[in-house]
């Protein structure tokens, strides 16, 4: 505790020698830094968390949420065969039990992909060329070809991959690990999501909901631009001494009333009260990014002048920023950054969509890896990417539709990617059968998936619970193996 | 299937299917201990010695047993604001504390009983409760899921929850009527809103959904919503398999599934209290001036007979043959998508959708009629109708006031070969025909041809019409003729009309004799202007009732089949079952002797006096909002799993004094309330009898944050903000776009006026936008049933008290407000400021505190802000959230 800093004196002092200070130089940004360091206030104010079980690879996650479904035989799964047979229907055996959310069963036929693969890296990843800057970060990176689940529609289907559940109510990855581990950041949440919306999410703030757990495990949606997090700035008619001199009266008095009534959760109010206050200036700065240099602003495609492909929300390189801000947030000690990009629900105009799609984020997202491995924060920091199913081999003939010129939902196959955190790069782990339909090797269900990242942070990811409407809840429910593959 | 899907499968089948196998064996080995657990046992009622308070007989015997000595009462002040807050969730105003003070100095236990009944009567203790109690019914005011569609009438239920517990509705005709009150043998309209209980639950509408996944889920929650609100039990762990301890198996879970298996949604019109009344009295003022508006054009009909005869007589010398043949098309399409209607007579009738793009093509085709071999010329028909009688007049545009306006038109000949020939266009920069007045008659316009083109049977006439001023002014209803007389003019005649008019007097029948009479006002400026003026007022017809609640009802035909449905999955039939209740319960006799019991006897077998958790879980859950913990902690789980009482006798004891006091709520509170063990101080002595944090055994009051909807109440009420009206829609206070706009349903209309500052129970609950100053303190997400809401504490809290708009907007209130009757007098306004917002005097140090900081911040800025500051400090105290 620094013995001077007039914010946290255990007595009401004079407050008029502290307003002088005040004006003459010892600024709120500046107090906010000397906070900074104050031992008083790290992250035991995040109550309940348990230690992990063992040894943890990962400290901290970046999740790339790709909203919709992203078509793997398009990015990262070819499929020779499925080329060869365009145009033909689906082997009757498959079709037969086939479920479609829009497809006509009948006059469905197999639909080839116009893109090229070329293999890169040391390890010879097959990419597709809608990837050219993820394709030099192969080595760094585990394919997953052969991630399955069992639902059909985006919001179950999101719900299962965000919090294991398809049903509402459940807490999300990010929380639980909250929950495990605490948070490391002593002036910005635990958990943020940043998101670059086109028709908005199926689930709104469900995304980032802490579900039955305290709502403190719950995401923080922040804003790339602007005031970055709800209610963050003071009033306008609030001068920021004012706003400083109000939250040291509010501490005061809450002192006193401690000493009064002997509450143990005044004092957690009162620090309450300091971390929102040191929030006011790092959220500002962490947004901020006149201090990053002009290499790194370009490598991210900050600078890129995108056409606004939205109908709404302005997707002018806010993806990049989401990018780059992810790494200023585990930089500064942020547990879990969700990052939502929608919609990679491409019924029709696949391939023009698709290609917006990566034109948006191929870039960015190569450009944070790379910045996560050059400061040496890859590995401990896991980069998750993938939606929530994959796409039909099939084309979308849905009624009223002319032509056929998109991939329905599929969850019986589909890709996403890991790096850093532990996970063991340069490999592909998984096999879908000839024409992508089913998985043919390595079959990792969504359960299988959370039970890995969890082990990563070092949780049994059986032990990790929480007692709910009396059961003993946890993200894998009843499910769940580890896929040792991916980090050994 | 590949041999490599095969063998994950069986290795998928074995990995799901183990644990549960051991789990069963397991089971077997150690049988069930369920009957071995109090809370299956019925309640003992233990007799409390005359004239002592059975709580505090029951408390105060554990503490003496232990040897503690329990706290003194609370000060007046902080019982004064304890009760307002317990049982109406709003703050004693100033006037308030003092009537309480002097009354409490002179008659300390009738001040109390006089203020406790007089919370209870208010019909703010409804609404406060309410809010509890819709926790439990995961009230919400949209589906949840993709599409997150409002749900315009669920705030019925929730006015029909207030009504009930204003009026003190027993608890068990409160229940049934939620779980059954359709069945009841004469359910009347408040049963059925009270039946939408079940119509809380989650709705999945997300195009290309499982259907019959997401209706099973919805009976799913059901039985956990009911078997947590009124048994404490999640009843939905035996949903996918048996778990040892648990006292019900999973083929008695899908016997309690079965009473809720086969109820369908029903959105019936129910009116609103006075709203048939009121829909009678503006009936019947319409009626009163359509009757006059219809005599005044009567008046004028009449006045027109003759001018008519003369009309008639002009006509009559120069009357031409009529050369049109209509065209009775064969296709009519509308290039925005519009609906083309073809009617009897050839007329087209477009019903436009709702976008209007700026150019609007029809193309309709024709065959060539019979009998006309060349054309020469076309004729476009625009169709308006003045109106007869109650049937309003009708434009032929859809534009402003009936207008329309062509920019082309254009007539081609597709032989049988497919080839187009064009035989007319007119088309330019201006309009050809922009028809703004006259568009409630008759008009038409001819579209000659040079020269006669001959047409065979075989060819087919494609006519395009083109609008291209935008905004709507399209054609609503025209029809197409043709002629082979490249001279022939289109009259204003209707073709009837003239048909009619050639017709001699005598001869006329009655139809036509109407139709020249219509046609003949419709030319009639004045005629017109009054049969407008009815028009206007025919279009004011009041509307039926039609507000509308959400219920069900229960499927008599067609009905699902229970079954067991393996490992949760519906798809996978087990054992068919039978409805019923867990063999470790009391047993169900069905109000039908030997028939199969059914919802309402279900929740009549919940009353039943043999039942032993509805009682004991319904006084927990009081007891747990009078001292913020449950005698069991855990409301949700009596089962194995739980918490166990901390005074079982006591629990007990009330279980059966509810019954006992005909489940009368109010009843059963002001019981609780008046005793010492609630009266207690709740402040941590320096010497604690125990450790401080251990509160087990009641020896002070709990301290504790108030929830979410009270943290706002408190803000408004304390500034004189709050509007006090009860009931009606749901509102929604103002939001940052960047709240609204995550979800996919995205409009969040702001309510105006007092609104705004209503009470938290009435804020708008939209599943994928919850109202963020209500999540930061905790509300509960609405998806399933919430027994306990948590008391959490975080930054976020802090930011949202010191920062968001409302709250900032209520110091702002309360600093105006203070400027007004204190300028000079920071002492008093400080003051006023504790009265209004803690309900006490300031302590010295705290007036020291709070005056040091008032007169900082006038140093920055002029009194106004210097009290809105100052205030702002003591919204954001612990204590101002807290009740002590």
């Amino acid at each position: 505790m620094i013995p001077d800093s007039p914010l946290f004196s255990p007595r009401p002092r004079s407050r008029r020698e502290f307003f002088t200070s005040g004006a003459s130089g010892l600024g709120t940004l500046a107090l906010a830094s000397l906070l900074r360091d104050d031992g008083l206030l790290a992250a035991e104010s995040q109550t309940g968390f348990k230690a992990p079980h063992f040894a943890p690879k990962a400290k901290n996650c970046i999740y790339f949420f790709m909203e919709g479904g992203p078509s793997q035989m398009d990015l990262f799964d070819p499929k020779p065969k499925l080329q060869e047979l365009d145009g033909q229907p689906l082997p009757p055996s498959v079709l037969e039990k086939a479920q479609f959310a829009f497809i006509q069963k009948d006059e469905a036929r197999l639909m080839g992909s116009p893109r090229t693969f070329r293999k890169y890296g040391q390890c010879g990843m097959d990419l597709s060329d809608l990837l050219p800057h993820l394709s030099t970060c192969v080595d760094d990176i585990a394919f997953v070809r052969s991630m399955y689940c069992d639902q059909f529609n985006h919001l179950p289907g999101q719900l299962l991959m965000l919090t294991g559940s398809p049903l509402r109510g459940w807490p999300t990855l990010g929380s639980w690990l909250n929950y495990g581990l605490g948070s490391d950041s002593r002036d910005l949440p635990g958990y943020v999501v940043l998101t670059t919306l086109g028709r908005g999410l199926p689930g709104g703030a469900a995304s980032w909901s802490s579900g039955f757990l305290p709502s403190n495990y719950g995401g923080s949606l922040f804003r790339s631009q602007g005031s970055p997090v709800l209610n963050l700035d003071t009033p306008g008619s609030i001068p920021p001494d004012m706003q400083l001199r109000s939250i040291e009266a509010i501490n005061d008095l809450n002192r006193i009333r401690q000493q009064r009534s002997g509450h143990e959760e005044i004092t957690a109010r009162i620090r309450n009260y300091e971390l929102a206050f040191r929030m006011q200036s790092a959220a500002p700065e962490l947004i901020d990014l006149s201090q990053e240099s002009k290499e790194t602003l370009e490598a991210y495609g900050l600078n890129r002048s995108e056409r606004d492909y939205s109908d709404k929300n302005g997707f002018q390189s806010s993806f990049a920023r989401n990018c780059l801000l992810a790494r200023r947030l585990v930089e500064r000690g942020t547990r879990f950054v969700t990052l939502f990009l929608s919609t990679w629900d491409q019924h029709s105009n696949l391939d023009k969509e698709l290609a917006t799609n990566t034109l948006i984020s191929d870039q960015p997202v190569a450009a944070l890896l790379k910045d996560l491995k050059e400061r040496g924060l890859l590995d401990e920091t896991l980069v998750v990417w993938g939606g929530e199913f994959g796409r039909t081999p099939l084309g979308e003939n849905r009624p009223g539709f002319k032509t056929v010129t998109g991939r329905d939902h599929h969850p019986h196959s589909f890709s996403l990617w890991m790096a850093g955190g532990g996970i063991k790069g340069g490999q592909v782990i998984g096999k879908t059968d000839e024409v992508g339909w089913g998985v043919a090797e390595d079959p990792i269900h969504v359960h299988d998936l959370h039970a890995t990242i969890l082990h990563l942070f070092g949780f049994n990811h059986e032990h990790l619970t929480y007692r709910f409407q009396g059961r003993d809840f946890r993200i894998t429910d009843v499910h769940g193996t580890v896929v040792k593959k991916l980090f050994s | 299937m590949s041999l490599g899907v095969l063998t994950w499968q069986l290795v998928e089948m074995f990995r799901v299917l183990l644990p549960t196998l051991l789990l069963q064996l397991l089971s077997l080995a150690s049988p069930g201990r369920a009957s071995d657990l109090w809370a299956f046992d019925p309640p003992r009622r233990t007799e409390v010695p005359a004239g002592k308070h059975p709580v505090d007989y029951f408390i105060d015997s554990r503490l003496a047993a232990s040897g503690i000595e329990p706290l003194p009462p609370a000060g007046s002040a902080t019982l004064l604001r304890r009760l307002f807050l317990d049982l109406t969730g709003l703050p004693p105003a100033p006037a308030d504390v003092a009537a309480f003070e002097s009354e409490w100095s002179r008659h300390p236990d009738s001040a109390l009983t006089a203020l406790v009944d007089r919370l209870l009567d208010s019909p703010h203790f409804a609404e406060r409760w309410t809010r509890h109690w819709l926790d439990l019914a995961r009230y919400a005011d949209s589906d949840g899921y993709l599409g997150d569609t409002e749900r315009a009438w669920a705030w019925r239920y929730r006015d029909w929850v207030v009504e009930a517990i204003d009026r003190d509705l027993p608890y068990d005709q409160f229940s049934i009527a939620q779980i059954a009150g359709d069945l009841l043998s004469r359910a009347g309209e408040s049963d059925r809103i009270a039946a939408g209980f079940h119509r809380n639950a989650l709705l999945n509408t997300e195009a290309g959904v499982d259907k019959e996944l997401s209706r099973t889920k919805q009976v799913v929650d059901r039985v956990n919503a009911v078997s947590t609100t009124w048994l404490g039990l999640t009843l939905a762990c035996a949903e996918c398999h048996n778990h040892k301890h648990d006292p019900v198996k999973q083929d008695e879970f899908y016997r309690v599934y079965a009473f809720f298996n086969n109820l369908d949604d029903e959105d019936p019109v129910v009116p609103l209290p006075g709203e048939t009344e009121r829909y009678r009295e503006n009936l019947a003022a319409w009626e009163k001036q359509t009757s006059a508006l219809e005599s005044l054009l009567a008046q004028e009909t009449e006045a027109m007979t003759k001018r008519q005869t003369r009309w008639e007589a002009e006509l009559s010398r120069n009357l031409p043959t009529n050369p049109w043949t209509v065209l009775l098309p064969e296709k009519a399409e509308s290039g925005a998508g519009d609906t083309m209607k073809i009617e009897g007579d050839g007329s087209i009738l477009v019903t436009a959708k709702k976008s209007d793009p700026d150019t609007v093509t029809y193309t309709l085709e024709f065959p060539v009629p019979e009998g006309l071999s060349a054309i020469g010329a076309f004729r476009l028909e625009a169709l308006g109708s003045p109106g007869e009688g109650r049937e309003p007049g009708v434009a032929s545009g859809r534009g402003k006031d009936g207008a329309f306006v062509l920019s082309a038109f254009s007539a081609q000949r597709r032989g049988p070969d497919g080839k187009l020939q064009t035989l007319a266009a007119a088309d330019g920069k201006d309009p050809i025909w922009e028809a703004r007045e006259g568009v409630r008659r008759y008009q038409a316009r001819g579209f000659p041809l040079a020269k006669a083109v001959s047409v065979a049977e075989s060819d087919r006439l494609v006519l395009t019409l083109r609008h291209k001023a935008g905004g709507a002014t399209t054609l609503r209803r025209f029809r197409l003729s043709a002629t082979a007389d490249p001279q022939a003019k289109a009259s204003d005649l209707p073709d009837p009309v003239l048909a009619a008019l050639r017709t001699d007097p005598d001869k006329r029948t009655e139809e036509q004799r109407i139709l020249i009479a219509i046609h003949f006002r419709s030319l009639d400026s004045t005629w017109m202007a009054k049969r407008l003026d009815l028009d206007r007022q025919l279009a004011k017809v009041p509307q039926k009732p039609s507000s509308k609640i959400q219920t069900v009802k229960e499927r008599t035909a067609d009905r699902h089949e229970n079954y067991v449905h393996v490992r949760g999955d519906y798809q996978r039939r087990g054992d068919s079952v039978t409805s019923g209740v867990p063999a470790v319960l009391h047993p169900l006799k069905p109000r039908r002797a030997g028939g199969e019991a059914d919802r309402l006897d279900f929740a009549q077998w919940l009353f039943d006096e043999a039942n032993p958790l509805t009682a004991r879980v319904a006084v927990n859950q009081i007891w747990q909002h009078l001292f913020g913990t449950g005698i069991v902690a855990t409301p949700d789980d009596f089962g194995t799993e739980g918490a166990a009482p901390t005074h079982p006798e006591l629990l007990d004891w009330l279980a059966t004094e509810y019954r006992r006091l005909g489940w009368s709520r109010k009843k059963l509170i002001r019981l609780i309330v008046t005793s010492e063990a609630y009266r207690r101080s709740s402040a941590i002595p320096e010497t604690p009898p125990v450790d401080a944090t251990d509160n087990t055994l009641l020896w002070r009051q709990n301290r504790f944050r108030v929830e979410a909807e009270t943290v706002r109440d408190l803000h408004l009420a304390a500034c004189g903000l709050l509007s006090l009206k009860t009931g009606g829609k749901p509102v929604r206070p103002p939001l940052p776009g960047f709240v609204t706009e995550v979800g996919r349903s995205v409009a969040w209309p702001v309510s105006e006026g007092e609104d705004r500052y209503r009470r938290g129970l009435y804020i708008f609950l939209k599943r994928t936008v919850m109202y963020p100053s209500l999540i930061a303190f905790d509300a509960p997400d609405t998806s399933v049933a919430c027994s306990r809401r948590d008391r959490t504490q975080s930054p976020m809290q802090a930011l949202t008290l010191l920062n968001d708009p409302v709250f900032f907007e209520c110091a702002e209130a309360l600093g105006k407000t203070l400027t007004e009757a204190h300028r000079d007098d920071p002492d008093a306004a400080i003051e006023e400021i504790f009265h209004r917002c803690l309900g006490r005097d300031p302590e010295p140090a705290e007036l020291d505190a709070l005056r040091s900081a008032h007169a900082d911040f006038l140093t920055s800025s002029d009194k106004e802000r210097a009290y809105v500051a100052t205030a702002r400090v003591v919204m954001n105290l612990d204590e101002f959230i807290t009740r002590e």
